[in-house]
């Protein structure tokens, strides 16, 4: 090819070292000029690194995170199920239940709060929560919204009126200085659907329609409750739990009837 | 260059190279083994999370049906063996140290008390007593086509079957092989979770599977390469007790601490082997005696040995299709040991502490040795009266 010299060994006379000798020498080329070729040696050896230690980063970073979220969720299980015990002993201090399922008796555990910064950012609106465990819809609901049956709630007008009994974050019912959990809570009660009174905000009422299937009221000194705890990472865990007087108990002594996580 | 000075020059890369080689490759032996532990341990998070909340769980019954609470009234919520439609029991199995059964009640929705039943032979046609209706109980809400839901009744005796049709109160329900009992008044029917973690050998990698049993006809992996599974049971050290009346006018409430309730007034119950005024815990002596003794003077749970599991007495009693040990109304907390080993047997050295199963590993730095949980869980359900 014209213009181009074929690499060629040049032979270098005199004192010329091993090293110098026997070098190609490219076309064109400056015979024994090494310069930058540390710098691209150090880039190679920092590619090859960063490759491998994004690598590890992204694996390490895989692990903690499925670590954390399994730890989150752990956690706010245990939020939920601190905040029902709570309740539990709280409400076997209250004699009346009527004036719980109204709403005129909460606990002292109950920060007011309509709109929360939850542990992971994100904002919980309590009314539009409580909204949808009544009439599922986000919002007021009516009396013909929260009477109508549907599969979730097919007690018609004796389904549950879910309202507020307690709310707030974990750390302040433990009245911890360091929280150690980061989880917000939220205690709603409701009348129990085996109550045949009409009646969502009085415990025990006689029965609306008295008949063979419905001779007495069997859920008199029963209470329904539902405990969601929100946690770090949108860890969401419900708990539902029937708890029930008994005269034979110790007082103030609830049992508790049903115990389940929801999904 | 001279060539003393080439010749250092080779020999500081030399070792340079052959120490970074050395880092290099022992890194390459960390990449290979961590995401093999970091699988092993993702397994048990898996493990733990299902067992847990199905543990958790165990004895939920029917919360606002005539017989509603715990199921320890009436039938053991964890169980140390296979229960399901394909069970244990009627081979003659009580016990089994690595397996597990859980039977809760999952929804408070259906649910309902029966009325009477019609046994075809293969389908039991439940009427059910009305669990909803818009101004009073009126119809029967809840189940659906599909659902798997069980029948028990106040002595302990239990089925499943899954909900093949729903007409007005009348739900049809498909269930395998005979039932053991017959279920009409004071019976409920409840959607169920009837589950049972075992291990089953695995051919392909020599060890075993955690297997989720849904009590019907599927067994599905849950954990693959487990080595070791070892249930403990700790139970109630305190017999059961007939609690005191409820006064007239009271609502219903349980009526013993844990176990089913005597025959009112030393009435026989003909469906039994036991006499007069007596059932599976109580005999009768002029008044109900537990036939189940103290384990010890205290209240906390004790750990109940695994020969009291499966020695009786048996409820509803020793000739039933699906007898259980009244013992097992004792338990009140379960403690699961669970050990999994690395996939790759080449990351696994001789069997020993280690190593449940050996590898065909040759170099330490290529261990990944087994992994082990232990998870106590109090299930929520159990606790029996105060």
């Amino acid at each position: 090819m014209t213009g181009e010299a074929s690499p060629q060994t040049v032979q270098h006379e005199g004192s010329a070292s091993l090293g110098q000798c026997l070098i190609a020498r490219p076309p064109g080329g400056r015979l024994g000029d090494d310069r930058g070729v540390a710098l691209v040696a150090v880039l190679a050896a920092s590619a090859l690194l960063l490759a491998l230690g994004l690598s590890l980063a992204a694996t390490t970073a895989v692990e903690v995170g499925i670590a954390a979220n399994h730890r989150d969720a752990v956690q706010t299980v245990h939020a939920a199920d601190a905040a029902l015990e709570f309740a539990i002993a709280e409400l076997g201090t209250v004699p009346l239940w009527d004036a719980v399922l109204d709403g005129g008796v909460t606990s002292w555990f109950r920060d007011g709060a309509g709109a929360v910064v939850l542990p992971d950012g994100s904002r919980l609106d309590v009314a539009a929560e409580t909204g949808l465990l009544r009439c599922g819809a986000p919002g007021p609901c009516g009396d013909a919204d929260m009477d109508e049956q549907t599969a979730e709630r097919p007690w018609g007008r004796n389904n549950p009126r879910w309202t507020v009994y307690a709310s707030g974050r974990l750390a302040r019912l433990l009245r911890e200085a360091a929280p150690s959990s980061r989880a917000y809570v939220v205690v709603w009660v409701g009348d129990d659907p085996s109550e045949n009174d009409a009646q969502p905000l009085r415990d025990g009422g006689p029965p609306a329609l008295v008949n063979a299937a419905n001779p007495a009221n069997p859920g008199r000194g029963a209470l329904w409750l539902q405990v969601r705890a929100y946690g770090p990472a949108g860890a969401r865990r419900t708990l539902e739990a029937v708890v029930e007087r008994d005269a034979r108990l110790p007082p103030e002594t609830l049992r508790i009837r049903a115990w389940r996580e929801i999904m | 260059m001279s060539l003393a000075e080439l010749l250092v020059a080779s020999g500081i890369m030399l070792t340079l190279t052959g120490a970074v080689g050395s880092v290099l490759v022992r890194a390459q032996f960390s990449f290979r083994v961590q995401p093999e532990v970091a699988d092993m341990q993702q397994r048990l998070r898996v493990a733990a999370s299902t067992f847990g909340r199905d543990l958790l769980m165990a004895g939920a019954g029917p919360a606002f049906t005539a017989q509603a609470g715990s199921l320890v009234q009436q039938l053991p919520g964890v169980a140390p063996y296979r229960r399901g439609q394909i069970d244990d029991v009627r081979a003659g199995v009580f016990y089994r140290p690595d397996t597990v059964s859980v039977l809760y009640v999952s929804t408070t929705r259906a649910e309902a008390d029966i009325e009477r039943t019609i046994d075809t032979g293969r389908e039991l046609l439940v009427d059910a007593a009305p669990n909803c209706g818009a101004l009073a109980h009126e119809r029967v809400c809840g189940f659906t086509t599909g659902m798997r839901v069980a029948f028990f009744d106040a002595r302990g005796a239990f089925d499943l079957g899954t909900v093949t049709r729903v007409a007005g109160n009348q739900l049809t329900v498909l269930y395998g092989g005979a039932l053991s009992s017959s279920y009409n008044g004071g019976a409920v029917v409840a959607e169920v979770v009837a589950v049972t973690y075992y291990l089953r050998p695995d051919g392909v990698s020599g060890a075993s599977q955690l297997v989720r049993y849904d009590g019907f006809l599927t067994d599905r992996p849950v954990v693959d390469n487990v080595v070791g599974m070892q249930v403990e049971y700790f139970g109630d050290p305190r017999p059961p007790r007939v609690l005191p009346a409820a006064a007239p006018g009271d609502p219903v409430r349980p009526i013993t601490s844990y176990g089913p309730a005597p025959p009112a007034g030393s009435a026989d119950d003909p469906r039994d082997l036991w006499g007069a005024g007596e059932n599976c815990v109580f005999a009768d002596a002029g008044g109900p005696v537990p036939r189940l003794g103290a384990l010890g003077g205290g209240v906390s749970p004790v750990p109940l040995d695994p020969a009291r599991l499966r020695d009786g007495p048996w409820c509803p009693d020793a000739v039933h299709p699906a007898r259980f040990d009244a013992d097992l109304l004792r338990i009140r907390r379960v403690r699961v040991r669970l050990r999994v080993q690395v996939a790759v047997a080449a990351m696994r050295g001789p069997a020993g502490r280690l190593f449940a199963k050996g590898g065909i590993a040759t170099s330490a730095e290529l261990f990944a040795p087994d992994q082990q949980i232990v998870l106590d869980v109090t299930p929520r359900n159990l606790g029996g009266a105060p």
